[in-house]
């Protein structure tokens, strides 16, 4: 998921550099910040409500080519075992479940024991506007892989003064049908998932 | 399709719904009263520009809410909510200090333990959407903040929550944390704050 930002964001921000005279940033690989970058997903609950949570352990990696933004390439990978619902800090009183490990290791969920890794390959990216762009990948889980795409926006980019390193910063939102990668239908949750990643990447 | 509507005629002779559903008649149909917030199926995210290169995104674990609900006329509805402060979540990957300090520092949560919000006003612009303003409590300073809202679903008697009346929202939010004061670090950290809402509500 990050790597679609990723790769979203490289072509966005060559637009925003040539659209704004902006500081245009550097060919090349950019890795992941991880403390500014977050992963999230909802699901309709039993048609009541987008129930919300994430994964807090995953990367991105870009390969930006300010040339020509197409170009750029964006892999990720997240751990379905670091999925966050806050569950123990909302559940009934007496409820003991770790219900984040119900949903990382469970057989019908996550399946996190067979399927230890979640991982996305950008394929194309296309330029929707001077801030906003398209990226298509290849999305792998419940190993099964199928092309997903993202809405993409640059945010911004800095040089950082302390590091002498250019940052970029994307949002990617999307929708994937859960039960393409065989995520059993019906259940409380809703076949479509929205996803949404904010993320800041840092070159390498 | 034949099966799914063969089982909802059966859940409708037994009276209780698994899916919510989504019409005015279903929302008008629900009791009138006080609902709880079902604190297991909501989230309450916020996010705010870090740097002008992403969206943080932040989120609070612990908080709760009361509706005293008017299905006939929603408008006459009121709402309250608390929010602990000290239950912020960012999922920083290495400072287990990090959420504490935002609670303690931007939050100032020794002084003021608890983030309020008291409807005022509600109106329904839609068929499904409604405004609701309210007062917002927040680091000493009250001031009215609006918040768009979109009806979900409902269920006279949903099984899930053993036959009670539930109703579902999602609702956003956008305000000036320094119209309540709060301008530290205004110059890594913006100005404007964007609150993302999904409750679910059960009638006791």
């Amino acid at each position: 998921m990050r790597s679609f930002l990723m790769a979203l964001a490289a072509p966005l921000l060559a637009g925003h550099a040539f659209a704004q005279g902006a500081v245009q940033a550097p060919a090349g690989d950019y890795v992941l910040d991880r403390t500014h970058a977050s992963l999230e997903w909802k699901g309709l609950h039993n048609g009541l409500a987008w129930y919300s949570a994430r994964f807090t352990n995953f990367d991105i990696k870009l390969t930006f080519n300010p040339a020509d933004v197409t170009k750029s390439k964006v892999t990720a990978t997240i751990d379905p075992k670091s999925i966050e619902t806050d569950f123990e800090k909302t559940r009934p009183a007496g409820n003991t479940e770790d219900f984040n490990a119900v949903l990382a290791n469970g057989e019908r969920y996550f399946n996190a024991g067979k399927f230890p890794t979640i991982t996305f390959v950008s394929t194309a990216v296309t330029k929707t506007g001077d801030r906003t762009g398209r990226m298509t990948g290849n999305l792998t889980f419940l190993g099964v892989t199928k092309p997903v795409t993202l809405d993409v926006s640059y945010i911004g980019n800095r040089n950082d003064p302390r590091s002498q390193k250019h940052k970029v910063g994307f949002q990617a939102t999307g929708t994937i049908n859960k039960t393409q990668w065989g995520m059993a239908p019906g259940g409380s949750i809703a076949d479509n998932i929205k996803i949404e990643i904010n993320a800041e990447m840092v070159q390498k | 399709m034949k099966l799914a509507g063969a089982l909802a005629g059966f859940l409708l002779l037994n009276g209780c719904a698994f899916v919510a559903e989504r019409s005015p008649e279903t929302l008008s149909s629900l009791p009138a009263g006080q609902y709880q917030l079902e604190k297991s199926h909501a989230s309450l995210i916020f996010r705010v520009s870090h740097l002008g290169l992403s969206r943080y995104t932040l989120r609070f674990a612990d908080f709760d809410a009361t509706l005293d609900f008017d299905p006939q006329n929603p408008a006459a509805s009121r709402i309250v909510a608390r929010i602990n402060p000290m239950s912020v979540r960012s999922d920083h990957p290495t400072d287990q200090g990090w959420d504490a300090r935002i609670g303690r520092d931007f939050l100032q949560s020794g002084s003021f333990p608890d983030i309020t919000f008291t409807s005022t006003g509600i109106e329904t612009t839609g068929t499904y959407t409604g405004r609701v303003t309210g007062d917002l409590a927040l680091l000493g300073v009250v001031r009215p903040v609006t918040l768009d809202v979109v009806y979900n679903g409902a269920m006279p008697a949903a099984a899930l929550y053993a036959g009670r009346a539930a109703v579902g929202f999602s609702a956003t939010a956008r305000f000036s944390r320094s119209a309540f004061g709060s301008t530290r670090l205004a110059e890594f950290v913006g100005d404007e704050i964007d609150v993302a809402i999904e409750a679910e509500f059960t009638r006791p």
